[in-house]
């Protein structure tokens, strides 16, 4: 089993923040792997250097760690199953 | 003090860009904590003018800057503007200079929902702490823009939520954006309508071959700017360079103090010779005398304990010193003296807004008495005749403001009679002017001067027969029978 690494960098508490948790929690819910899947909170606010490392433009922004295909997905995730796509995650859903 | 107060004062407060003759046409400078979208086409200089901004900000007044790019990372910045003389590896260490690189991620990307900007915002607001910035530069919005097309009206919203939020924090935005053509909608995209207090446009125009940069403020609001298109130069080691148009300011102080024109026959006729700082036009056709003019005028100041500058667009140094010497004028030993110096340029190796900064660098650094131009219908082939009646206004108000004499000739296109172009333009802008010409009489060709016009004197009104030879420039009779000098045509007959 893999160990992904998902980051979510979020601005403060807005609307969009808000709701980008709540599909990241769905999205950790529908994963086949789910406890090889790692999430870390990031405010962009309160951790400007952070943004900065990253080189974050728009909030949300959620970010797979990866060493060799890195991809990023920016808005408040709100379809689900496309962004599980496009990470490259299996889904409870998915047909074997 | 009320809110209607400070904001006007803050709209007073100017913010200097380094662009010496564009803050002139904006009053001073920007307005402090507003923002300026600067419009251009690719290779139009926004770039340039908008390192410049900070550059000038951390230079001479101690006000750090932020530098957000949104094409270039900034290692490419920073070796592409050395050229202009501007360290901003060592700022950056210094800590005066902040770089906000979001250039866009390598990473393979996707938008899914609404987002917006708060990350760059607040990247932006840690680095304007972190150096203490007062000027933030956005380099440029348009690429932010293609960067998330897919979602214009997000983009706008935030945008304005950026400068808004910039501004409120009394720092003084400048922004870039690209425009399609030179004369269309003012950015691509309509970026401006959004963002922006002021806008100003850099133009690249080719036109008859010729590169034409100039720099317009279309937009300054609750202020007064200059209308119009000003030239403008990119130089190495300074960066954008506009040309000052002094047409704006008719300030010049008018002097009664004459100087010869090296000739005492021609200072007398001008009623005892030209005003210290006046322009002089000298026109006639080819061959008739305009060089020895031009000669006598130099040698004669040098004689008088002048220093004389020539400027030189139709013959080669050598060529000069020869003529010179052939009429009994040592140029090469006045100018080893210090008293001359002779600058030939060729007109097509520069723009015209280059030769005339290349003439008031080398004025101001000489800091002759007297000064000629030989000649202007050499200098109007390469340009634009907007361009070159825009030069002529520079020329004859700077030779002005240093108060000293000039000397300008103009080649006619027709041997006999006719008006060269450059008078057009320039017989109004010129305090006096000399008319040489072929007049014919009987199985003769002679050759004729007379002073047209002597702004605030008296002059001769006759037309003199003169003849040229190894000691230079003779007078004799005045024409007794002359034909028409403007159109050639016999009017005694």
């Amino acid at each position: 089993m893999t160990n992904l690494l998902l980051r979510l960098y979020i601005a403060g508490p807005s609307a969009t923040s808000r709701r980008a948790e709540q599909n990241l929690r769905r999205l950790r819910d529908v994963a086949k792997a789910r406890d090889g899947l790692a999430v870390e909170i990031i405010d962009v606010l309160k951790n400007p250097e952070l943004a900065e490392q990253a080189a974050i433009i728009a909030t949300p922004t959620l970010a797979l760690e990866h060493p060799v295909r890195p991809r990023r997905i920016i808005g408040d995730l709100s379809d689900v199953e496309r962004v599980l796509d496009f990470l490259g995650i299996e889904s409870e859903g998915t047909k074997a | 003090m009320t809110t209607e107060d400070a904001d006007i004062a803050a709209v007073l407060d100017r913010v200097q860009t380094g662009v010496q003759a564009f803050d002139e046409l904006v009053m001073g400078g920007l307005p402090r904590a507003r923002t300026t979208v600067v419009g251009g086409t690719p290779g139009s200089g926004k770039t340039v003018f908008a390192t410049q901004f900070l550059a000038h900000g951390i230079t001479t007044f101690g006000e750090n800057g932020v530098l957000v790019t949104f094409e270039e990372p900034p290692a490419d910045i920073e070796a592409n503007m050395r050229g202009f003389g501007w360290e901003l590896a060592k700022w950056r260490k210094d800590g005066r200079l902040g770089f906000v690189d979001a250039s866009p991620p390598a990473s393979d990307e996707l938008i899914i929902g609404d987002f917006d900007l708060v990350g760059l915002l607040s990247r932006v607001q840690h680095a304007v702490k972190t150096v203490n910035a007062k000027r933030v530069v956005l380099d440029s919005l348009t690429q932010l823009f293609d960067h998330f097309i897919g979602d214009p009206k997000i983009l706008r919203r935030e945008l304005f939520h950026i400068s808004s939020a910039l501004k409120k924090s009394g720092l003084t935005v400048l922004m870039t954006a690209e425009r399609n053509s030179e004369y269309g909608e003012i950015t691509r995209h309509r970026l401006e309508e959004f963002v922006a207090d002021n806008v100003v446009i850099l133009r690249n125009v080719l036109y008859r071959e010729k590169r034409r940069r100039t720099i317009e403020v279309l937009k300054m609001r609750g202020s007064h700017h200059a209308e119009g298109e000003a030239p403008f130069t990119l130089l190495a080691n300074q960066g954008v360079v506009a040309v000052p148009l002094s047409s704006l300011r008719l300030e010049q102080q008018s002097s009664t103090v004459r100087v010869t024109s090296g000739n005492s026959e021609i200072d007398k006729m001008c009623g005892g010779g030209f005003f210290r700082d006046s322009v002089t036009l000298v026109s006639g056709a080819t061959g008739t005398g305009k060089t020895l003019l031009v000669t006598n005028f130099l040698a004669g100041g040098v004689v008088a304990g002048e220093k004389a500058i020539l400027f030189g667009y139709e013959e080669s140094k050598g060529q000069l010193f020869r003529n010179a010497s052939g009429w009994g004028a040592d140029f090469a030993q006045m100018e080893a003296a210090g008293k001359l110096k002779i600058v030939c340029l060729y007109p097509e190796a520069q723009g015209l807004p280059d030769h005339l900064l290349t003439i008031q660098s080398l004025v101001d650094e000489f800091q002759p008495n007297r000064i000629a131009v030989d000649s202007l219908s050499a200098l109007e082939r390469i340009a634009p005749d907007t361009g070159f009646r825009e030069f002529l206004i520079s020329l004859t108000s700077f030779i002005k403001k240093r108060e000293i004499a000039g000397l300008c000739t103009a080649t006619s296109k027709s041997l006999i009679g006719g008006e060269s172009v450059s008078e057009q333009h320039i017989s109004t802008l010129t305090d006096s002017i000399i008319l040489l010409r072929y007049i014919q009489e009987q199985n003769t060709m002679n050759r004729g001067l007379m002073v047209l016009k002597m702004r605030g004197s008296e002059h001769a009104k006759e037309i003199r027969k003169f003849t040229i030879d190894s000691a230079g420039m003779h007078f004799g009779e005045s024409f007794k029978t002359a034909p028409n000098v403007f159109t050639g045509d016999d009017i005694a007959r």
